[in-house]
């Protein structure tokens, strides 16, 4: 029933071209109006009097603008060029202005590196917002020297991302809701109370609730022991979208934001640099951010449209594309590449790290276009699918263990003092947008969608090895499928 | 359009029709390509025959000598008039359709989206049947040599190679690794390379098409693949406007070589030692002595001693687009050209056998046809110029609405401020703003001697330099000579013998959509890079510093109307 209705809906013609022409000079109007405005900017900063670039820090006040001017300043902070003066660089800038920031393109640990110039530096891949490649490789968490010691990781494409935290939340709440009948039960039974954790096809473990009100989590699966999806990073290493921008500030750009200057105090050195309590990391420029600034990049990055599947043109791939997706079910991709996901409510919330304020974001009212709709799909007999916006991330937001093959040989400290992730484990990475993305795994080892399935070990070993047993055709199938994973067009002027 | 295809080599009969071949022939469909003409009408080999209609009125000496010059280096090709060939199938790629101007209109828009949608189409296809659609961008220079291809089947070949992601299949990576395979080398290892890249768009991106890349894209080069102080830091610069760039270098090479012709001329008839001041384009290279037929190059400045200009790569090491695209292919994709494996140079390519040295079991990774028309594509880029400043933003004081566009006239009066202290710093000692191009025919090469050529001032992307006289002026910005920019800039190795704190002159053009700047993308802006110079340029950058803040804004102005013209593209 589920597969049917996918099905059914990958076939409605995809909005986008068949607009053509009056749809394209809409957009074209739109781009010249973008590209007119940040030539201007350029004027702006040339005439500044210490050539400041576009900063981070600006007034952002979340009461007073509407969302529109939040979303224009969001995508003004992705894309800005940051220089010295908002704080770019850390530690070893090696003069007064204007002496460059001198980069690290290998990262010194979790303080991290200078190696890119803004977030879009190495989201542009198939389009804004998009991936990064084999050059734009993070190399984190090394000893800044030896590119040996780094840790490798493909920059993914950030579309969708507030929907798929969307999804998280409730998966999470569902968990919770689960966790406290146990713990009732429990209490009520005088007896340990096991329960299983199935929503959907998605499997998360048992976990036995003690009347004592502690719990037993050794049998839990794909999810760390405090029962929080953090569906960011290889690894799901981030709960939420402001945890990540945060982070992800600082050891790309050399820029700490004050709720993490607060919140690393104790172990500063470590996690933020060795510089004295005003500028941590000793590159000259206090106060290079609020915590609002995290929250703001969080806001654009949370409404960002979602990728399309967009079928085949002829009808004769069309109909190999359609095996290809049967192909995907019965090799199993589809256990953990969940292709359908269902939100109940279409709305996120953003907490700053400091928790000082919250920021609510209606993504039905504010998702830019294509975002996802929500459909009434009728009640079957058995009443098992629910109304709901579909998702189709193709992914289950779990951790799966895949083998040595792909294995790091270290764990991954989660930052937030949730444990650590074993080397072998991995988040299931979601497809959309798949085709525009290669290289693929955390590494970018993998130069084809081929080279990717067939590195896949572990808990993934039978389905590649399922992969490997169907016939040429079949297997051709299944990668016609997947290479129509991607994007609606951008039209740019540059 | 017009094409003119150069061809020494005269090829009767293909596919057994014959018709007129003329430069003035329509692009058309590939299949409709017309065959070349019998061969009395094309003349001798070596003679540039029809195409030489198409380049200036009384055609200048300078051309006759760069060509001569050429044709020096390459051996002239055979003429082989009986063995026919028979044209492949037209090309099957995604097109759009030979060059493309720079021009924001709904008609390129149009364009664009029609491509986006059958390159979405292909990588279905491809992902169907990869072998087939690899075998579409195999072309070979035979295919070129007979016409088969419309100079626009040449660019759209060029630029689905420039987009391509490089896979196994066609060579991509290299057999070298410990597992018998290696696809990754982010840091690159000696002359060997990585592969850190997987297609030339990953880091030619910024500032639109075939553009700049980002500080995060620096390639680290001739290192130990591993400790990131034995690597040398590249950022990538823009592609735009290179064809004419290399025809400058040309033009001066061919001007500094007849001056150390005329040197040991002098020398011989008089039995002297003879000096004689080297100067191409305005610009000196220092004295060269003649002496009983040898040659004196120690008052040779900024130049290697074979009096060569070499335009490309950050030192100012490769003569021709063709030299520079054929490396980067090894270096960054592990892809061997035919004819890189034929003649290294200073790359090395592995120990495996002489037809597949980096042991991946691919051989011919690629054709000289298919160089040929990467070199084609990037040459026919359209050319950055200059874009005066007029609009400005406004912000309301409270922020309540987002920045509206306004005109801003100052900026226009300080633009003209900025542009006079570009002279008077002396900034355009070395970044030289305007240079000339008289013979505006693009040729590359292979090395068997097939020529492919376009006349970039007909055939290339708008914008086009404008015509004065019988010279064509373009906002270069450099002097393509190499400087000592002191030891603040110094990288680690000598490339090419070329001393690790000399540069070439950064070309300027299209600058204000390439940051961020300098060798390793280390300056954001321009007061970093500016404050970086040292060594002979540390007069200039130290008087921009004493300027007032309004004086230095003024120049900044300058500087960022040196820009591409605003283009379309769909992503």
């Amino acid at each position: 029933m589920a597969r049917l209705a996918l099905i059914t809906l990958l076939l409605l013609p995809t909005p986008g071209w068949t607009q053509f022409p009056g749809d394209l000079q809409d957009a074209l109007a739109d781009a010249v109006d973008l590209h007119r405005r940040s030539r201007a900017e350029r004027y702006r900063v040339a005439t500044d009097p210490n050539e400041r670039h576009e900063t981070l820090i600006g007034p952002v006040m979340f009461d007073r603008n509407p969302f529109d001017a939040l979303f224009t300043l969001g995508d003004e902070a992705f894309e800005s060029e940051l220089d010295r003066s908002a704080g770019l660089g850390q530690g070893d800038a090696f003069g007064p202005a204007p002496a460059p920031a001198r980069g690290r393109r290998l990262h010194d640990g979790e303080r991290g590196g200078l190696d890119a110039s803004s977030c879009r530096s190495c989201h542009f891949v198939g389009g804004p917002d998009g991936s990064g490649r084999l050059s734009q490789l993070a190399l984190l968490r090394g000893d800044g020297r030896h590119l040996s010691e780094s840790v490798q990781r493909d920059a993914p494409h950030v579309m969708g991302l507030g929907y798929i935290a969307r999804a998280a939340r409730e998966t999470e709440a569902e968990l919770d809701r689960r966790r406290r009948i146990a713990l009732e039960q429990a209490a009520d039974t005088e007896g340990p109370i096991r329960t299983r954790l199935l929503i959907g096809s998605r499997d998360f473990g048992y976990l036995t609730a003690l009347p004592d009100g502690t719990l037993v989590t050794d049998e839990l699966r794909g999810i760390s022991a405090d029962l929080r999806i953090r569906p960011f990073g290889h690894k799901g290493r981030h709960a939420d979208l402001v945890s990540l921008s945060d982070e992800a500030l600082q050891i790309h750009l050399g820029i700490q934001t004050d709720s993490r200057v607060s919140a690393y105090a104790d172990d500063a050195s470590h996690w933020l640099g060795e510089g004295g309590p005003y500028d941590r990391d000793d590159d000259g420029a206090q106060a290079e951010a609020t915590s609002a600034q995290a929250v703001l990049l969080s806001a654009y990055l949370s409404v960002l449209p979602v990728p399309q599947i967009r079928p085949p043109d002829d009808p004769r791939l069309l109909f190999v594309w359609a095996r290809g997706y049967r192909a995907f079910e019965t090799v199993g991709c589809a256990a953990c590449h969940v292709p359908e996901l269902r939100i109940r409510a279409l709305n996120t919330t953003l907490v700053a790290a400091d928790e000082s304020f919250d920021y609510a974001i209606d993504l039905a009212a504010n998702g830019e276009s294509p975002r996802p709709a929500r459909v009434d799909f009728g009640a079957d007999e058995m009443d098992s699918i629910p109304s709901g916006t579909p998702i189709y991330a193709f992914t289950d937001l779990q951790r799966h263990d895949l083998g040595p093959e792909l294995a790091e040989p270290l764990p991954e400290i989660l930052p937030d003092g949730a444990g650590e992730v074993p080397g072998s484990v991995w988040l299931t990475r979601s497809l959309w947008g798949l085709a525009d993305t290669a290289p693929y795994l955390h590494d970018g080892r993998a130069p084809t969608v081929e080279d990717a399935i067939v590195a896949h070990g572990g808990d993934a070993a039978p389905s590649r090895a399922a992969y490997l047993a169907l016939d040429d055709e079949e297997r051709a199938a299944l990668r016609v499928f997947l290479a129509s994973l991607t994007r609606d067009p951008v039209l740019l002027v540059e | 359009m017009r094409r003119i295809l150069l061809i020494a080599i005269v090829v009767a009969g293909c596919t057994g029709e014959t018709g007129p071949m003329g430069p003035s022939g329509p692009p058309g469909a590939p299949g409709e390509a017309g065959p070349p003409g019998p061969a009395g009408e094309a003349g001798p080999p070596g003679e540039t025959g029809p195409a030489g209609e198409a380049g200036p009125p009384g055609a200048p000496l300078d051309a006759a000598i760069a060509d001569a010059v050429i044709d020096a280096m390459v051996p002239s090709p055979t003429p082989d008039a009986t063995s026919p060939f028979d044209c492949p199938p037209a090309l099957a790629i995604p097109r759009l359709g030979g060059v493309v101007d720079a021009v924001v209109d709904l008609d390129t828009a149009a364009r664009w989206m029609t491509f986006r949608r059958a390159r979405e189409q292909e990588r279905m296809w491809e992902a169907y049947d990869p072998v087939a659609i690899q075998a579409q961008y195999r072309v070979s220079h035979e295919a070129l040599d007979a016409g088969c291809l419309s100079l626009a089947d040449v660019v759209d070949l060029g630029r689905g190679l420039f987009m391509r992601t490089f896979t196994r299949a066609e060579g991509y990576g290299n057999g070298l690794g410990p597992d018998g395979t290696a696809l990754r080398g982010r840091f690159q290892r000696g002359h060997f390379g990585g592969p850190d890249a997987a297609a030339c768009t990953d880091c030619h991106w910024k500032g639109g098409f075939a553009g700049a890349g980002d500080r995060v894209d620096n390639a680290f080069m001739f290192g130990d693949g591993d400790r990131i102080e034995t690597h040398d830091v590249r950022n990538p610069p823009p592609l735009w406007g290179l064809g004419w760039v290399e025809l400058i270098g040309q033009e001066m090479t061919a001007t500094l070589q007849a001056q150390a012709a005329t040197a040991l001329a002098t020398a011989e008839e008089t039995g002297e030692p003879a000096s004689v001041r080297l100067e191409a384009k305005g610009v000196d290279f220092g004295v060269i002595v003649a002496d009983g037929g040898l040659l004196d190059t120690r008052g040779v400045h900024g130049i290697d001693p074979d009096l060569v200009v070499k335009p490309f790569g950050w030192k100012g090491v490769f003569a021709t687009l063709r030299e520079f695209l054929g490396h980067s292919l090894q270096l960054h994709f592990g892809l061997q050209a035919v004819e890189v494996v034929a003649q290294p140079r200073e790359l090395t390519l592995g120990d495996g056998p002489p037809d597949d040295p980096d042991r991946d079991g691919i051989r011919n990774e690629m054709t000289e046809g298919q160089l040929t028309a990467l070199v084609a594509f990037v040459a026919t880029l359209d050319l950055p110029g200059i874009q005066v400043p007029g609009e400005g933003l406004y912000q309301d004081p409270d922020f309540e609405n987002p920045p509206e566009l306004v005109d801003a006239p100052a900026f226009t009066t300080r633009w003209l401020e900025g542009a006079a202290r570009f002279t008077t710093l002396g900034c355009d000692t070395c970044h030289v703003p305007f240079m000339t191009v008289t013979d505006p025919v693009y040729r590359t090469r292979t090395a068997g001697g097939s020529v492919f050529a376009v006349d970039l001032s007909r055939e290339g992307a708008q914008p086009r330099p404008q015509r004065e006289g019988a010279e064509w002026i373009i906002p270069v910005f450099s002097d393509f000579r190499r400087h000592d920019l002191g030891p603040g800039l110094a990288g680690v190795h000598r490339e090419r013998g070329v001393e690790p704190q000399m540069y070439l002159t950064r070309r300027l053009a299209g600058l204000s959509q390439s940051a961020p700047y300098l060798h390793d993308g280390s300056a954001v802006t321009f007061d970093e890079a500016i404050a970086r110079h040292g060594g002979e340029a540390s007069a200039a950058a130290a008087a921009y510093a004493q300027l007032s803040a309004h004086g230095r804004a003024d120049l900044r102005v300058f500087l960022t109307s040196l820009r591409r013209a605003s283009a379309i593209r769909v992503r």
